[in-house]
């Protein structure tokens, strides 16, 4: 296990090298000059000049991308062309708000989608199964999009139980954290609920037609115990890389929900970044993001071989 | 008990991004459905600030360099200019300078006493003169502006005096201008901009903000007229979208906003009420007269064949009309005789005959604030034969290549030609103008420049520029003038209106806002 570990870890640690040197690249192939949006086209020469030596804009490709992650290693990515705050420190400050989002959402995507396909799945043909995959079907077809908006002007303008929008620090007051992230939690989990609902009900259906597990009910072991040691643990073994999945998509369509409900999360800054061609921020938060997703899947890769022995290297 | 070190490590994961979470991240609003606006009884303008003012705005604050703003959605909060102007959007009001006198060689200011800048800074006449060298030594558009000012000369703390290398006709303008707000010179020797130290009746709250999402103004103790401030606190949250801005002003978070025309109606619906205000003088901007546009018949079939009130409904919802000319009546400049050109196929296909029918083709940027009548351009133009090419960008892309000699043709303005004909004239058809990237030459109206500089006589003055809007129009040299306007939806029980400014984009009068009292 302790190998697995390391070898999981030393892929994940190339995977982010990667995908900031792929950002890095796809970022300074872009047509818009930054020089020019933070000076405006009326600059002189050696504004021009100075800013671009300033921001190491007149060096090799090869020369920035080195000096920016051998600054990034250490904590510093830089500051933002047009704020000129440290981007270390903004990407600080809107993170517990990306991972509050995105942790809720996840959380309320793997008790609904989890909870409903398992039931649906123990209950194969049931009322119960036609129920769940009628709102599965649902959930897939609906757009997180409207049904932020829905949720917004059903449950924050109609009947005033939560805020239209707005984020408030966990520290600040835990109440309205909470209450603040009910509605985008519930939206954007929606669809990443569904998704696991129907993989859960698929993988508890295929594990109770399993004849491994025909022969523990014929050994004569409880209802109960079947499905707690044999029916959920082989069935979540099944499920857990759709839910790594789900995490990046959640956090892909987070920036949906920052706009809508007005929360200064990541996405928010990856948007306007990339509007104003902010290449520290937008590096920054991409490397963030990135590496947020690589983990995730760390610990997807990790809980599978917990689950199941046979994933690991022998 | 592989089945606990699953359950472990996930319990571990949440714990941890809990803790991150309970990190940092400031507050950006208190919870829907309290007051958008601290409602208090109406203020008369005597008794000083009170009370907080919840707005909405699709503007983001990124910086507080005011050299390169395009509106003053922000800096029109803590920053003031030497001068301002009235509602009418052109009468020369006093602010920092109490008094003026120019001639075409001189321009002498009275200055306010007892003004300080936020950090303490006082605000006196070598303070002004700091200002003025660093807005001419920074390249921007109003560093053009300012070009008249050869040398600024300091007399005593209240007096200061700009010494002019020619007539300056529209120097007063200027001084009104966003671009020329008065910063602390203590902030502008940092030369990084990333906190607001200007002379205003509000002070920026960086702790209390999220910059970006949230903007917090608190009122500064030393302003110097109280008096004359209604608000005590400024709360800008930032809504980009037209659902949520909606929602925010129905459920009292902000008690006014910025909307588009399809969500305006909307407001209306649920009882709000809507304010535009012309803002901009948008027209199309044939760029490249060199090649492209150089036959004066192409350019008057192009302003033949579109039809400016079309864009006005499709791209602006109704907010707008189409207009004869650049300036509005009572400007110099404003030319009573000229009127647009009818949209006219007819007419437009013999133009294009009596050219020669050449064979165009040429590609426009387009974003999403233009592209609406964009779309509809480029379809007037192909019922005449040209061919034109939509190439839609994002708004970093096009505000860093729209005015480039990459393309030949704009639909576009600029507020460098809103403060006078003589702008106008140095911006768009002055050989070295930021409007006219082909620096192609127009000798007739580099003369008429010309003469009216030297003309001493105001009236004689003002039919030379009304002589060059004719010319402009004769050749076609720009056409298809239409304003736009920005609306904004409010609360009227929480506000009587909103002050605003004619042709002034992005421009609310703050200081006179006042909330009303709560209503029954």
């Amino acid at each position: 296990m302790r190998r697995f570990l390391a070898l999981r870890l030393a892929m994940s640690a190339i995977a982010v090298v990667l995908a900031a040197a792929f950002t890095f690249a796809l970022i300074h192939l872009s047509p818009t000059d930054p020089v020019t949006l933070a000076l405006g086209d009326g600059a002189s020469a050696e504004q021009r000049r100075a800013l671009s030596e300033q921001l190491g804009l007149n060096r090799s490709l090869a020369h920035q991308f080195g000096a920016w992650l051998g600054g990034a290693l250490h904590g510093d990515f830089g500051q933002s062309i047009f704020t000129h705050q440290a981007v270390g420190a903004e990407l600080a400050r809107r993170l517990p708000v990306t991972l509050s989002l995105v942790g809720g959402a996840v959380l309320l995507a793997l008790a609904i989608g989890l909870g409903l396909g398992f039931a649906a799945g123990l209950r194969r043909g049931s009322w119960a199964d036609r129920v769940v995959t009628t709102v599965v079907s649902v959930g897939l077809a609906v757009p997180a999009f409207w049904l932020a908006l829905l949720l917004s002007l059903a449950f924050a303008v109609k009947v005033r139980l939560f805020p239209v929008a707005g984020y408030t620090a966990l520290t600040q007051d835990p109440f309205q954290w909470a209450r603040g992230l009910v509605l985008p939690c519930f939206a954007l989990s929606l669809y990443s609920a569904a998704v696991i609902a129907r993989h859960m009900r698929g993988a508890v259906v295929d594990v109770l037609g399993s004849p491994y597990v025909e022969a523990v009910r014929a050994r004569g072991t409880s209802r109960a115990l079947l499905v707690r040691r044999y029916v959920l643990k082989n069935a979540l073994a099944t499920v857990t890389p759709v839910i790594g999945i789900q995490v990046a998509v959640l956090l892909a369509t987070s920036v949906v929900m920052e706009r809508v409900f007005v929360l200064p999360g990541i996405g928010s800054l990856l948007v306007s970044a990339v509007i104003s061609s902010d290449f520290p921020i937008l590096q920054g938060a991409i490397l963030v993001v990135a590496t947020l997703v690589i983990l995730v899947n760390l610990l997807v890769d990790v809980g599978l071989g917990l689950l199941d022995p046979r994933v690991r290297p022998q | 008990m592989r089945m606990r070190n699953v359950l472990s490590l996930v319990a571990a994961f949440v714990l941890a991004a809990l803790a991150l979470s309970a990190c940092g991240g400031s507050s950006s609003s208190s919870s829907g459905g309290s007051g958008g606006g601290t409602t208090t009884a109406a203020s008369s303008g005597g008794s000083g600030p009170s009370g907080t003012l919840n707005l909405g705005t699709v503007i983001q604050l990124d910086n507080w360099n005011t050299l390169v703003k395009s509106g003053e959605t922000y800096t029109a909060i803590p920053y003031e200019s030497l001068l301002k102007v009235a509602p009418d959007g052109y009468t020369i009001q006093p602010y920092l300078a109490t008094a003026w006198h120019q001639t075409p060689k001189r321009l002498d200011l009275t200055l306010r006493s007892g003004v300080v800048f936020h950090d303490g800074t006082p605000f006196d006449a070598q303070a002004v003169k700091q200002n003025i060298a660093w807005i001419q030594r920074s390249g921007s558009q109003w560093a053009a502006a300012l070009a008249p000012i050869k040398q600024v000369v300091v007399k005593d703390p209240t007096h200061v005096s700009f010494l002019l290398s020619r007539q300056a006709p529209t120097l007063l303008e200027n001084l009104t201008a966003r671009g020329t707000f008065m910063v602390s010179p203590k902030e502008i020797a940092t030369g990084r901009f990333d906190r607001e130290d200007g002379t205003g009746p509000w002070t920026y709250d960086a702790a209390a903000s999220q910059l970006g999402t949230k903007e917090v103004f608190h009122y500064f103790p030393r302003y110097w007229a109280p008096q004359n401030v209604g608000v005590k606190d400024i709360v800008m949250s930032v809504l980009q979208d037209p659902n949520t801005a909606l929602s925010s002003l129905e459920t009292g978070k902000v008690a006014a906003t910025d909307l588009d025309a399809a969500t305006l109606s909307a407001a209306q619906s649920a009882g709000m009420r809507v304010q535009a205000t012309p803002t901009l003088i948008q027209h199309v901007l044939f760029l490249d007269r060199s090649r492209t546009f150089a036959n004066e018949n192409v350019r008057k079939a192009i302003c033949s064949a579109i039809d400016p009130s079309a864009w006005v409904a499709a791209g602006l919802g109704g907010y707008g009309r189409p207009v004869a000319q650049r300036f509005p009546p009572g400007q110099p400049g404003y030319n009573a005789s000229v009127t647009a050109y009818p949209h006219d196929l007819a007419a437009a296909r013999r133009y294009m005959a009596a050219a020669g029918n050449p064979r165009i083709s040429f590609t426009l940027p387009t974003w999403a604030t233009n592209d609406a009548y964009s779309t509809l351009f480029a379809q007037e133009l192909g019922q005449i034969g040209i061919n034109v090419k939509l190439q839609k960008m994002d708004s970093g892309q096009y505000f860093t290549y729209y005015q480039s000699d990459k393309y030949p043709l704009q639909i576009n303005t600029s507020a460098s030609e809103n403060t006078g004909p003589y702008d106008y004239y140095a911006f768009r058809f002055g050989p070295t103008g930021t409007g006219n990237p082909f620096h192609v030459k127009v000798p007739a109206l580099a003369a008429l420049a010309a003469r009216a500089l030297a003309e001493t006589d105001p009236a004689a003055q003002n039919r030379i520029w009304s002589d060059m809007t004719q010319y402009i129009h004769d050749h076609a040299l720009d056409c298809g003038f239409f304003q736009q306007d920005s609306a904004w939806a409010y609360d009227p029980h929480k506000l009587a209106g909103l002050p605003t400014t004619y042709l002034r984009p992005s421009a609310m009068r703050y200081h006179e806002i006042r909330l009303l009292g709560a209503a029954g």
